[in-house]
Order: structure tokens, then sequence, then C-alpha cells
């Protein structure tokens, strides 16, 4: 992490919660940290974003936006929410060579073609923004995706695309194969609804 | 949402609303300037994130800027980046109607 200020955490009682997360996750997530520091500023409500888009099941499994969370951070290049967001993905949807085989090659992947639709959606909005029209959004809707559906992938591309500039401009410290395990649980177990803690 | 691009354009800290403000639609509209001594960290967020790198952030606190400073910086950058993509999406959907 780049900036002490954010490492250290915002006050007594947030520092005490850190010690702990120290002990049982290995380090403090770079996610709890940034949303957690000076909490009232953005990350408290950021933090509720992430929940939503991630944690609104009606549309698309939690798996599936999952999925989309790592897939749009593979293409902005960012290693902390990619590899944060597939091990979830993983222990989520339980197959995780399904989710290797959506970031390493998509086409080939065991996915739906509703989904598939909608990861060609997302990669031109991620990688060129001002390019996406109403022609794609009509391609996925003729493999399946509602409105409803589109809009809720899109609000994953903002958490993910907001949360990936945060990790690489700080500098987020990368979990290992062990602390990303404990990662997936948590947040297959609480969601982010706690990312960000009180202070 | 809404309360969380409000509070971070609109509470008090260490910089000014409105230099987060311009950080914020620079990176969303492409448009507007941000001050000469930021911009190379503000357009790296905007376009090649994975390349911020630790010399990055040594620079502006070295030329006098805070942690809390740069720290409100990079939220404004990044959440601008999200928004762009947020509202192309929207506009496209609007635009399939």
């Amino acid at each position: 992490m780049r900036l002490k200020i954010v490492d250290r955490g915002s006050g007594l009682l947030q520092r005490a919660q850190y010690a702990v997360i120290r002990r049982f996750v290995g380090h403090v997530p770079g996610s709890v940290s940034a949303t957690s520091y000076r909490r009232n500023f953005f990350g408290k409500y950021f933090a509720r974003c992430i929940q939503e888009a991630l944690r609104t099941p009606d549309e698309w499994t939690v798996g599936e936006l999952e999925i989309v969370a790592a897939f749009v951070a593979r293409l902005n290049r960012c290693r902390y929410c990619d590899t944060s967001h597939a091990a979830v993905a993983a222990k989520a949807t339980g197959q995780g060579a399904t989710v290797e085989s959506v970031l390493a090659n998509r086409r080939a992947a065991p996915i739906s073609t509703r989904l598939q639709a909608v990861l060609d959606f997302l990669e031109k909005l991620t990688l060129t923004p001002e390019e996406v029209g109403p022609a794609d959004v009509k391609a996925a809707r003729d493999q399946g995706a509602s409105d409803d559906a589109l809009r809720q992938a899109i609000y994953v591309c903002f958490v993910s695309c907001t949360m990936g500039r945060i990790a690489d401009a700080l500098g987020f410290e990368l979990p290992d194969a062990r602390i990303l395990k404990r990662y997936a649980w948590i947040a297959t177990t609480f969601g982010y609804k706690k990312l960000s803690l009180p202070g | 949402m809404e309360k969380a691009i409000a509070s971070l354009l609109g509470a008090p800290g260490e910089t000014g609303t409105s230099l987060r403000q311009a950080v914020f639609d620079r990176v969303r509209l492409r448009a507007g300037e941000v001050p000469e001594n930021l911009r190379a960290l503000v357009e790296k967020i905007a376009d090649r994130p994975w390349s911020v790198s630790d010399e990055d952030l040594t620079h502006l606190r070295e030329a006098g800027y805070s942690e809390d400073y740069i720290y409100e910086l990079v939220l404004a950058a990044a959440a601008g980046a999200g928004m762009r993509r947020f509202e192309a999406g929207l506009r496209a959907m609007e635009g399939a109607r």
C-alpha cells in the first residue's frame, strides 16, 4: 500500500479490527483499508455499491456476477481484483476450471450464450466505452439478456473499473494462494456488507 | 451510487471540491483541465492504471502534497473512470429502446 495513512486505519477501533484481520486472514485486504479509511468520505457508500452490484442475484447468480467482476478486472489488467474475484467466483460456482477458462479464452468456456453476449458487451464498454451503442445492446438482447440483466452487468462494470483503479493506484498488496482462499470464503459467506469497517 | 459520488465530490476534504470535480470530469468526460503537476497521475489512472508506480506517488509527496490529498485525488479519478463506463452503458441501452 503506497499510502501509509490508508494502511494504518482511521482510529483505534479500526486499528484493533485490522490486528484481528491480520491474524486470521494474513493481511488486511486493500479493498478493506481503502474503503475503511475516512469511510464517510466515499468508502462506506462505495462498499454499499459493491454489495448491491455483486450480491443482488435477481438476474445473475452470485457466481456469474463474480465472473463478470473478474472478467472486467482482467481487461483492466488489475491483478488484485482479477485474482480476488476469480477466487470468489470459483468458490461460489464450485467450478474453478470454468472461471479460469472464461478469463483465458471465454469463447471456448462452458457458459451460457447469454453470459457470453454480455461479456462481449462489457469488453467494449470497459476498453472503448464511447464505441458502445444500441447495436451492442441488441446483440446481447438477441442472446437472451434482459434489460435488467444488462443494467446489473453495467453496474458491476462500474464498481470493478473504479475499485481496480484504486487498487492499482494505491498499490494493494497481492494475496497469495492461501490468503485468496480466505478472501473467497469470507466473500461467499458474508458478501461485501462489512467491507468498510467503522473507525 | 448517488450518495457515494455526491460525498466524494461535495464533502469537505484536503482537496477543494472544485479540484475533485475537475479530476472526476476529466476522466469521466475526457474534458476540462486539471493542474499540470497532477495530470500525469490522473491520466494514468484513466487510461493505464496498471502502470501507476511508487515513483508517481513519491513525486507528488515530494512536491508537498499530503497523503490525504493524494488519496482524494485517486478516488476522484477512479470513480470518474467507473462513471464514464456506467453512463456509456446506460446511453447505449437508451438508444436501443
